[in-house]
């Protein structure tokens, strides 16, 4: 258990998410992404809450409350996480957001929803659907990799 | 992989309060606790239009109105209604709409109500449509696809045979 299938595998692939550049990398796209989202969302409140709406699964009162607070999560986190401001701590708050949006879209697939996901707002419009959930995923990995590997960032070890 | 929660949990609060401050200040602001789905969909598609006469809509408009639990009344006769109609529809059949008028006593005329028929080609939507609005109902959409539209686009029906 734990050895690599190829001899040396393990230790390069360490050495790559270890690199400095992977790690910066890594918070360019997840940053950005979450920045994009963000700003993509307090644009536009009501088309937002209007798509929490529509995975009937939240109760009303919630709704706005959600809609308002979430894209501003989204965009401090993104924010700080590309200026390499507490990148672990803001990795782990993207990370539990993207497990819930993960749970989310599957609960929606389940449940036979056709709607919009409204994770760029009122951009893109894309749907709920598998698609949505392996690119939520990729970027739960990118999460993942800045939570394990952000020390070495910090004490300039790379 | 040691991660401050204590840290975790101040961005956290400042960037709720930050969310809560913008929409105080900003023109778009939304109220914090409270939701009408049903009311900002029906705006959304009334836009300007403040007559009570009623509006036209298409599929799209149709199935966001369905979506807000906004009543549809179908105004087919109820033969074709017992064949067929869209989830949870009322049969309000428009050229004899003294014997059905009887079911609409539990809809305010402030609620939004969608009328259809079979399609683009039948009119007792629009007739049903303009009787509702003599009654006094202000907001009234004539749903012009109809039930032809709404079947071939696999929307929730009941009775289909």
């Amino acid at each position: 258990m734990g050895k690599s299938i190829i001899p040396g595998g393990e230790q390069a692939m360490n050495r790559i998410l270890s690199n400095k550049y992977t790690l910066i990398l890594s918070g360019f796209i997840l940053g950005g992404v979450f920045v994009f989202a963000g700003i993509e969302k307090i644009s536009d409140t009501t088309a937002f809450a209007g798509s929490i709406y529509n995975y009937k699964i939240f109760p009303d009162i919630f709704i706005n409350l959600f809609a308002v607070v979430i894209p501003w999560i989204e965009l401090v986190c993104g924010i700080f996480l590309v200026f390499k401001v507490y990148p672990r701590e803001c990795s782990f708050i993207m990370s539990s957001l993207l497990v819930f949006f993960i749970i989310l879209v599957i609960i929606s697939i389940i449940r036979g929803l056709n709607i919009e996901c409204g994770c760029f707002g009122t951009a893109g419009g894309s749907r709920v659907g598998w698609a949505k959930v392996l690119e939520n995923t990729a970027l739960f990995l990118l999460g993942l990799h800045i939570i394990s590997y952000s020390k070495l960032l910090k004490n300039n070890k790379v | 992989m040691k991660i401050d929660y204590k840290r975790v949990f101040y961005i956290v609060l400042g960037a709720f309060i930050l969310g809560i401050v913008y929409n105080y200040f900003s023109p778009n602001g939304v109220k914090l606790l409270s939701y009408d789905h049903k009311k900002i969909i029906t705006a959304g598609i009334l836009g300007n239009d403040t007559a009570a006469e009623p509006k036209q809509i298409h599929l799209k408009d149709a199935f966001d109105l369905y979506n807000a639990d906004v009543v549809f009344l179908d105004a087919r006769e109820p033969e074709d209604y017992k064949l067929g109609h869209i989830k949870n529809a009322i049969n309000v059949y428009a050229d004899d709409f003294e014997t059905y008028r009887k079911k609409l006593e539990n809809i305010s005329h402030d609620e939004p109500v969608v009328t259809y028929c079979s399609g683009s080609d039948c009119d007792l939507s629009i007739v049903l449509g303009t009787k509702l609005s003599r009654l006094g109902y202000k907001k009234i959409f004539v749903f012009f696809g109809g039930w032809n539209e709404w079947e071939k686009a696999s929307y929730p029906v009941e009775n289909k045979q």
